[in-house]
């Protein structure tokens, strides 16, 4: 019981630094708020042109630049964990916490669950202002937006993790996060809607992005509900799921990192 | 308490620890001294938990670190020769959080971060970013990390290196505060003043031994000679060069030019065989230092090698 509730003071404390860290500077969290923003605003009149060609005569080009940014930048998580993970580097620190009582578990949790609840916090940022400014018009519930951001979040995490375990440097897991954003997003029609059946959209069906994006206009356009979109959450789970699996076959707390640029 | 018996690690195949063995009780300071690349930073990786062993056992506590690090990591304070803080929290920010995560529970915590932040003249900067500490006061909160959980085992590696003389000074009382307490500090360094400053017992790592082990009165009068130091106009004569020892080296490494330290028994008898012996060359002679016996000649006799020999062989050389 002695060692559950240490655990529980670790994790909690690992979580407070996190969440001060990022307050003490704030700036990459605001930018992955606020770039998705701007970019949606840009991306809303010819998101317009397109859903009205498909038929969507009732389209105002949010349902289309909404979720697709929303999705996009939610992969950037991925940079958010990174610069957790390999700041420590940078700062000595590493070898510090692993000196440290700490359990790897416990630095594993208490690093993740914050960057978890941030990319919550970015997504729902990016609907509301959505909702809001561009007035976005939403058939289904917003609690299966809220679901489904949460099973995105855990893909980009799972995913994030693999990253740490296997980059080197804090300026790997940035290019790749960054381009593997722009990437995996442009593939999954983040931008423009894609032709399912081309070869891209063969290649898309690999990015957790595709899927994510494609639940959320089900619900936009056609009001489907969670159960609906259950094979949906259960692919973004296994995404997430096995980016831990790689974490924990390629993490090593004895690893050099680079945590400088 | 600290136990190292029979240590040994290698890396690709060149052995840096051979059969280290090395106790330190509680209330002992343990200087840690050798010269670069004699292995002590890896010793005291290893004891930290931060590397494996080859061959041989730690414990700390009665804890065995090889087999059980992070149990271990409960008894151990540890300042790496590296600065370790979040430079973007402020320095309350750091102890807070590094005295969350060694356990120092909630209702003392403040306190105790009042307590090691006043022994170490850090009061007034708690609240600053680390970043606009200078490297005086980050060296100082990077050790008040260590100490914070009144650890029973303290492992400090360099840890006045860029420090100023304040820092240094409030650094060794509070070491010799700590060490009263009742822990067990290992102090890993180069500067042989502070040895002496803190009154430490030595243990001098050569070629990845333990060379020499006690207080500093045993080895000064054990190995150290007395020497004299003596000052040519151009190169030190030939016969004299091969027996100085590294005293006469400069910056560089390189033997200084006109300078020779030489070990002798007797300096006053030895110096007037010396310079007799020097013939044509005592011309070029500007002055003569006698050096007493201290930590740091015991050192350099002890991790000079071959460059020991005494005034008598060099005597027979000269002449």
């Amino acid at each position: 019981m002695q060692s559950f509730n240490e655990s529980v003071t670790r994790i909690v404390a690992f979580w407070l630094n996190e969440t001060r860290r990022m307050r003490a500077d704030p700036g990459q969290f605001i930018v992955i708020v606020m770039l998705p923003v701007l970019m949606a605003a840009v991306l809303t009149p010819m998101a317009l042109a397109v859903l009205r060609m498909k038929g969507y005569s009732h389209a105002n080009g949010a349902e289309q630049s909404v979720p697709g940014m929303a999705v996009l930048f939610s992969f950037t998580s991925t940079t958010l964990l990174g610069g957790a993970f390999f700041r420590e580097h940078l700062w000595n620190t590493w070898e510090r916490l692993r000196a440290s009582p700490a359990q790897p578990f416990e630095i594993i949790l208490g690093k993740c669950s914050p960057v978890f609840v941030l990319s919550l916090c970015q997504l729902s940022i990016v609907w509301g202002v959505g909702i809001l400014a561009f007035h976005l018009r939403i058939s289904g519930s917003l609690t299966t937006i809220a679901v489904l951001n949460v099973f995105l979040s855990w893909a980009t995490l799972g995913i994030g993790m693999a990253l740490v375990a296997v980059c080197q440097s804090i300026d790997q897991i940035g290019i790749i996060g960054n381009l593997g954003s722009m990437v995996l997003g442009g593939l999954s029609g983040a931008f423009m809607p894609i032709d399912l059946h081309s070869s891209l959209g063969m290649v898309a069906r690999f990015s957790p992005l595709f899927w994510a994006l494609k639940a959320f206009q089900s619900v936009i356009f056609d009001g489907k509900g969670i159960l609906d979109n259950a094979f949906t959450c259960l692919l973004l789970f296994g995404f997430g799921a096995g980016g831990f699996l790689i974490a924990r076959a390629r993490f090593r707390m004895a690893d050099i990192k680079i945590g400088r640029t | 308490m600290l136990r190292v018996s029979g240590l040994r690690k290698s890396y690709k195949g060149h052995e840096v620890l051979k059969e280290i063995d090395l106790t330190v009780e509680p209330g002992d300071i343990v200087a840690l001294i050798g010269v670069n690349g004699a292995g002590k930073t890896t010793l005291t990786s290893i004891v930290a938990g931060l590397r494996s062993a080859d061959a041989g056992h730690v414990s700390i506590c009665g804890v065995d670190v090889l087999k059980d690090p992070i149990a271990s990591h409960k008894h151990l304070g540890l300042a790496s020769q590296e600065v370790a803080l979040y430079p973007i929290l402020s320095g309350w920010q750091n102890l807070d959080f590094f005295g969350r995560i060694l356990g120092v529970r909630s209702k003392f915590r403040q306190h105790r971060i009042e307590e090691v932040a006043h022994s170490l003249g850090l009061t007034e900067f708690l609240q600053q970013r680390v970043e606009t500490l200078s490297g005086g006061q980050r060296r100082r909160l990077h050790t008040a990390v260590a100490m914070l959980h009144r650890p029973a085992v303290l492992l400090l590696d360099e840890p006045t290196v860029g420090a100023d003389i304040q820092s240094r000074q409030k650094l060794l009382d509070e070491v010799r505060h700590f060490a009263a307490q009742g822990s067990a500090v290992v102090y890993a360094t180069h500067y042989l003043p502070e040895v002496e400053a803190l009154g430490a017992s030595v243990a001098i790592l050569h070629e990845g031994r333990i060379a020499a082990r006690g207080d500093s009165y045993s080895i000064i009068t054990r190995y150290a000679k007395r020497a004299i130091e003596l000052h040519f106009e151009g190169e030190v004569p030939a016969g004299l060069r091969e027996f100085a020892v590294t005293g006469g080296q400069d910056s560089g490494g390189r033997q200084e030019l006109g300078h020779a330290v030489i070990p002798v028994r007797d300096p006053g008898r030895d110096l007037a065989e010396i310079i007799t012996g020097l013939g044509d060359s005592a011309s070029r002679l500007r002055s003569v230092e006698f050096r007493q016996p201290s930590l740091e000649a015991a050192f350099l006799q002890i991790t000079a090698g071959e460059s020991t020999a005494l005034a008598e062989e060099v005597i027979d050389a000269v002449v």
